[in-house]
């Protein structure tokens, strides 16, 4: 989808008619697991990112007026999930995963099968596997504000203060829960 | 030595070269974001060049970043598409607060809940119909008589626990609250109650 594509639906689903919905349900699908991949890098669950990626477009379909047309969607509706999941984590309303074991059946985390539908060939299907989810078990077990520096710079590739300004944290403050978070997983990965 | 060419340093370039004396980890967090300016990403290249603790830390942290960059996307099972359009053709998200109850309806021992207080609702106020008919047929007479002994039993107790307070303070005596009400009356007071009790079970599950 070009970005000329990305804004004629934009409209299209601001103007408030029958085809609005339509228009909308268009970009649903082009950024849905886009989406869902931010909820779940911060949720850790399947199901609570499903509904935390539905519950996003929800809300920025209700704030479209006041989305600026010539910027791309990509970026504006991952902040909002990620502002939304931090308020999930930050409410108890999704209790942070902290081993798979833990987990029921809803809950369970990405499986083998899951990963090698993502992985590029056959030959690097364990290694990536392996890593994948040693690496998100890393993430999930950070503290929320870490979690959402990872995904803020790493993810969307956020500048400093961009993510201090979506976080609405001091940047000093940002930075170290980065660059804390950065240390833990490093360590992390080193320890497995 | 390394100190001997330190004269030939401007003072940016000297300050930084102090600056790496007290090295901090987080210089090779900004190196690696590409966020220092030049005279500090050299110094922190000297340093580097010099340390090779810090060349250990800057290869872990490569590491890291490259396997962040390399986490696949997980493949999304359901096409959420369905459920958003279907929210918005209900005017769902056009509310001033979202409720999360539209992304996730409630549990089903909720709607359990609800069912049995329906139907125990419909059951109590289909015992209590007759009284109902007929207290409405006798009108304002029964009415007047019923709030006078709900009235007049309220005062009197009220009367008697005033007495019982100031003539014991210490201990008083309670007396007990009696109501003289025939059983049909005590049904549909439990009718109404129940029905005041679901309106605030409604109120209640519907607010987030």
């Amino acid at each position: 989808m070009t970005h000329t594509d990305e804004q004629r639906l934009l409209h299209q689903a601001r103007q408030g008619d029958e085809t609005s919905a339509a228009a909308y349900g268009e970009l649903v699908r082009r950024y849905q697991t886009a989406v869902f991949n931010t909820a779940y890098r911060l949720l850790g669950r399947r199901v609570e990112a499903e509904d935390a990626a539905q519950e996003a477009f929800l809300r920025a379909y209700q704030a479209l007026d006041r989305f600026d047309m010539e910027r791309p969607f990509a970026p504006w509706i991952k902040r909002i999930t990620t502002n939304l999941c931090l308020n999930w984590l930050e409410s108890d309303r999704v209790k942070p995963q902290l081993l798979a074991a833990e987990m029921g059946r809803d809950d369970e985390p990405v499986s083998m099968d899951d990963w090698a539908q993502a992985a590029p060939s056959p030959e690097q299907t364990l290694v990536r596997q392996e890593q994948a989810t040693r690496l998100h078990e890393a993430i999930w077990a950070l503290p929320p504000h870490f979690r959402a520096a990872i995904e803020l710079r790493h993810f969307q590739e956020l500048s400093y203060e961009e993510m201090a300004e979506v976080l609405e944290r001091p940047l000093s403050s940002v930075k170290s829960d980065l660059f804390r978070a950065r240390k833990l997983l490093a360590e992390k990965m080193k320890e497995s | 030595m390394a100190d001997f060419q330190l004269p030939n340093y401007s003072v940016t370039q000297l300050l930084n070269y102090m600056l790496m004396k007290e090295f901090n980890e987080d210089y090779l967090h900004e190196y690696l974001d590409g966020t220092l300016d030049d005279e500090t990403r050299r110094a922190v290249e000297a340093h580097l060049a010099r340390s090779p603790e810090a060349r250990a830390q800057l290869a872990e942290l490569q590491a890291l970043f490259a396997s962040l960059e390399a986490l696949p996307e997980l493949p999304l099972g359901t096409d959420l598409s369905v459920a958003v359009v279907t929210a918005i053709g209900q005017g769902t998200a056009t509310s001033t607060t979202l409720s999360a109850g539209v992304a996730r309806p409630l549990p089903r021992w909720v709607w359990g809940l609800l069912l049995g207080q329906v139907v125990m609702a419909i059951v109590l106020l289909g015992r209590v119909w007759s009284a109902l008919v007929d207290w409405w047929g006798t009108g304002q007479a029964i009415a007047t008589d019923w709030l006078a002994t709900v009235q007049m039993s309220l005062l009197g107790w009220v009367n008697e626990f005033w007495l019982g307070v100031t003539a014991v303070w210490q201990q008083p005596n309670l007396p007990t609250l009696s109501i003289d009400l025939p059983t049909a009356q005590w049904a549909l007071l439990f009718g109404l109650a129940l029905v005041v009790w679901l309106a605030g079970n409604r109120l209640l599950f519907t607010s987030d």
